[in-house]
């Protein structure tokens, strides 16, 4: 006996009950639940759907499918930010490692220059600022557009919005005034830590958001092409 | 192969010595996905969507690595064990 289409429908409302929010998480989940029922009703064609469903449910153990959700999350967070540090560490080789350093000597250059340095720091900071919420701003639409056209949330785009976690770092940038102070005249030290922290953090955010981001986009779409995320 | 036939083919090779938990498996099979040791697809199947995974070929170094590495451990506590007796 087989598990029909109304039942499929049936095992994903089933999956969103059980705190299963996204739609690449809980197909995977289906299917195993269906093969297992599949099973059951070979050994004992009697045994009624919503019977064996709570059968199989019941293998997941106490804590139902939190820990698969859980760990998918954290397991695709962790990729993300793997996958940055891969295409970050590019920049620190040749041919790219040159403009890398160019930066890095050109911020701190302006920073000897220029004796009043909110004239530096300030329009740094709103442009990433900006940068920033300008791409939460578009990651935000994207999710609503996406969900529109599929009906359904996704999880890599929960990753990708977030990137990978990275987008904590946003919450660094309050506490920087307090790392370094801002009224007094700034040390070397501060200048160089200001200038290859600044230029390494404009890095991570170019390469989450237009290479990282991007990349896994194409994998999703690669894993469900019957859907338009790109 | 998929999820499910993983659990049912570990079971039966293993005789029902070793049983995969479903809890268990798919953080595994998910851990494994984003380390890049593992390769998918979904394929459509009767009426539902299926995930197979496939070691890619930095899987399969890995497998005999960590594979090499146990029978390692194994020989060092079997020596040991031998010796303290």
């Amino acid at each position: 006996m087989k598990i029909t289409e109304q039942q499929i429908q049936e095992l994903y409302t089933f999956t969103a009950k059980h705190y299963v929010e996204f739609y690449d998480v809980q197909t995977e989940l289906v299917d195993h639940l269906a093969n297992g029922i599949e099973a059951q009703w070979e050994e004992n064609p009697e045994v009624k759907f919503e019977d064996a469903l709570r059968i199989e449910f019941k293998k997941f153990g106490i804590y139902g499918f939190s820990d698969v959700v859980e760990q998918k999350y954290n397991a695709l967070s962790k990729h993300y930010r793997k996958q940055v540090y891969k295409y970050t560490k590019q920049y620190f080789k040749l041919p790219k490692i040159i403009l890398t350093l160019f930066s890095f000597w050109a911020l701190f250059k302006l920073l000897t220059v220029v004796e009043n340095k909110n004239y530096i720091v300030i329009p740094l900071f709103v442009f990433l600022f900006v940068y920033q919420m300008w791409y939460l701003i578009f990651e935000r639409k994207k999710r609503k557009k996406i969900k529109q056209l599929t009906g359904k949330d996704w999880l890599f785009q929960r990753i990708t919005f977030e990137l990978g976690g990275l987008v904590h770092c946003i919450n660094f940038m309050l506490y920087v005034p307090d790392l370094l102070n801002f009224n007094n005249p700034w040390s070397l030290r501060y200048q160089i830590i200001f200038s290859i922290g600044t230029v390494l953090y404009i890095l991570i955010l170019y390469v989450g958001v237009n290479i990282v981001t991007p990349k896994l986009r194409v994998q999703a779409q690669k894993q469900f092409p019957q859907f338009k995320f790109i | 192969m998929y999820g499910y036939e993983i659990t049912q083919k570990v079971k039966e090779l293993t005789k029902g010595e070793l049983n995969i938990t479903e809890g268990a498996l798919y953080p595994s099979l998910h851990k494994l996905e984003a380390d890049g040791l593992l390769d998918v697809e979904m394929v459509k199947v009767d009426n539902r969507l299926r995930k197979y995974y496939k070691l890619t070929e930095s899987g399969t170094k890995e497998t005999e690595n960590k594979l090499e590495e146990l029978q390692n451990y194994l020989q060092t506590m079997q020596s040991l064990i031998g010796k303290l007796a």
